[in-house]
């Protein structure tokens, strides 16, 4: 293969284009708070919020650009290209570890019907890395009962991993070492992603057309959410995430994302680029690569690879968190995962801009410690400010008063609201524009979710701010947060489960807000909107946890399901029945 | 392939059968490199210098 997939230029004019605009917005919100903050003279506390703003403004300027570079639709749609007979050999993998079987076979049960309706011969293997041996005897079960009922024999598989070395990397590694010759093309899925056969059949048929693409990610759509946050998540997903993955599409061209399933592979370039290595020393930062997809893509990218994003790309689906405590389990290790890639951002040979999406991985999430660390310094400028000099020159007969700031710090904290609001208040005008608003329950109801999701991720983004602070704070002091299983299905808390997880939220809250008040309460009005949320952490984590009914947040995956969903929900039912006759279902999968 | 092989007699339950296993077509997956060597470069040297004492503290 030829070295890595070098830019073309609308891809290179949009990447300077979208960092020109980071630069430019934090450029302008520092010079707005210089202005304002250094009246009185230069002081250490307002260079580092001076630099501290720039920093968190440039971030945020970044996200609103993705969202503004994928607003424009495409000029074609994505149409797939026809299948070349014979079609290669294909394999869906399934990793599980500690999953519900009875859910999870019911997905592969649907998925296997839309395979074989869409004419396609695949085959799907489940690879357990299931601890449990209690745990592992159901999924035996339920497998042999799957077998049974879809006749299924010779095209699906079970194996069970005993050594879990590696986790899912790991899993799917010792697949691609014991079976990998067997396949073209691998399908990744996560264990709650469901797929269309016809989208397998557009995966396939893409990898045909193009020998040089390694892998193709589609963006999986959020079904299934029944609470407040799950709901808004998923509505979020559906309404906002296609544009801001446009927008990530175009501007990492060749060198694009994988986020670790629902996507197809070419096994062969899989295999010789993606093998990875142990990083010595222990966890947080050693061992096993956590947030192995990154490094995959960026590996398959030195080895030549194309790695693409298509967001056109429908029939893709996945379940998401139900309840911020679930939320804030799998961004612990997301977050981990990404931190530990700063140990990779000097690995040799990878894309300048396979670098660049390390970093801005990392800064995902320390950008949660910057803007905390911003208050602080906001708060330490204030209170160690020296008192206004009213007759800075001797014998001076009239006082002078310092010019009232007021105007630059309201035009930097509205510049910073259009650049969190913007991207969202952009996307639904141009979906009312082109009548996609109408998948979503019409104009009006469209614009009802799109409002009601930005107060409820501002009422729940202090929170969130806390659990990444949180997160970061004990991946830097060296504590491994493991992998713990996913939760998944009902995701309803109780009061007191609330409390006691949102309790330090609340006590920080309390005490940021009294010290304010006591230190410079001037500034308390500002840190309001921190605060309250904060004050308010155990209400807001069990409130949204709670189921809400349809109507708010409509999607459209939820008013015109698709086959596949509904075909998962048929088998949901009927495998969570005792089978009528156990021990032949058992024998008849022999 | 008979029910004894896919049903333990004591627990009642599915005994892993060996037709459940993908089939077997070994593939070479030989190990990256990712991390930079020790000699190479402002970053890896940075990176090492940020990380590695937290990470045995």
């Amino acid at each position: 293969m030829a070295r890595v997939p070098v830019p073309d230029f609308p891809t290179l004019t949009l990447r300077t284009a979208a960092i020109g605009f980071a630069v430019l917005a934090a450029g302008a919100a520092a010079a707005l708070l210089a202005a304002a903050s250094t009246e009185d003279g230069v002081h250490l506390w307002d260079v580092v919020r001076t630099t501290l703003i720039f920093v968190t403004t440039a971030w945020l300027a970044w996200g609103a650009a993705g969202a503004f570079v994928g607003l424009p639709n495409r000029r074609h749609r994505s149409v797939p290209p026809p299948l070349t007979l014979p079609q290669p050999p294909t394999v869906v993998l399934v990793p599980i570890c500690n999953e519900d079987p009875v859910t999870t076979f019911a997905r592969i049960a649907a998925m296997d019907g839309s395979i074989r309706a869409a004419g396609l011969s695949v085959d799907i293997a489940i690879l357990s890395d299931t601890r449990d041996d209690l745990a592992a005897a159901r999924e035996r079960d339920t497998f042999a009962r799957l077998l049974a009922e879809t006749d299924g024999a010779g095209r699906l598989f079970y194996r069970r991993r005993m050594d879990n070395r590696g986790r899912k990397a790991g899993n799917i590694e010792d697949f691609i070492r014991t079976s990998g010759g067997a396949y073209h093309f691998a399908v990744i899925l996560d264990a709650d992603s469901l797929m269309e056969g016809e989208t397998i059949r557009h995966l396939i048929a893409r990898m045909q057309a193009d020998p040089k693409l390694g892998l193709l990610q589609t963006l999986p759509k959020i079904i299934g959410a029944r609470s407040l946050f799950g709901r808004a998540m998923q509505f979020s997903a559906a309404f906002h995430a296609p544009v801001f993955a446009r927008g990530l599409a175009r501007m990492q061209g060749a060198t694009g994302p994988f986020w670790g399933h629902n996507a197809i592979v070419r096994v062969k370039a899989f295999a010789e680029s993606c093998g990875l290595p142990a990083l010595d020393g222990p966890p947080p930062f050693g061992g096993h690569i956590l947030s192995h997809d990154y490094v995959e893509a960026a590996l398959l990218a030195r080895a030549g690879w194309k790695v693409e994003l298509d967001e056109t790309i429908e029939g893709s689906f996945e379940e998401g968190p139900d309840n911020i405590l679930a939320h804030a389990r799998r961004d612990r290790r997301w977050c981990q995962g990404n931190l530990q890639h700063a140990r990779l951002l000097a690995a040799p040979g990878l894309a300048p801009w396979s670098r660049f999406v390390f970093v801005q991985g990392i800064f995902a999430y320390v950008a949660s410690l910057f803007w905390g660390a911003f208050l602080v310094a906001s708060i330490a400028a204030t209170v160690t400010a020296p008192p206004p000099n009213y007759f800075p020159e001797p014998y001076q007969l009239f006082p002078v008063f310092p010019s009232d700031r007021t105007k630059e710090i309201v035009t930097l904290a509205l510049g910073i609201v259009g650049l969190l609001l913007l991207p969202k208040l952009s996307i639904l005008g141009a979906a009312a524009l082109s009548d996609r608003t109408r998948r979503f329950g019409g104009k009006a109801r469209a614009a009802g979710s799109v409002l009601a999701e930005i107060v409820l991720s501002s009422l729940l983004a202090p929170v969130m701010l806390m659990y990444q602070s949180r997160a970061v704070m004990q991946v830097l002091a060296g504590r491994d947060g493991g992998w713990p299983a996913n939760q998944r299905g009902e995701g309803r808390l109780g009061p007191g489960q609330s409390l006691v997880a949102g309790f330090w939220i609340f006590a920080g809250g309390a005490i940021a807000l009294a010290a304010v008040k006591m230190l410079a309460p001037s500034l308390a009005i500002w840190l309001l909107p921190i605060c309250l949320p904060m004050l308010a952490a155990p209400f807001l984590i069990w409130a949204s946890s709670h189921p809400i009914a349809r109507g708010l947040f409509t999607t459209p995956e939820e008013t015109d399901p698709s086959p596949v969903i509904r075909s998962f929900h048929r088998w949901q039912a009927c495998l969570s029945q005792p089978a009528a006759q156990p021990r032949e279902a058992l024998d008849a999968a022999a | 392939m008979s029910a004894e092989r896919l049903i333990d007699s004591q627990t009642v339950t599915a005994v892993e059968a060996a037709h459940w296993a993908p089939p077997v077509a070994p593939m070479d997956m030989p190990r990256q490199l990712l991390e930079a060597p020790h000699h190479a470069g402002v970053i890896a040297w940075l990176t090492r210098l940020l990380l590695r004492p937290v990470q045995h503290g």
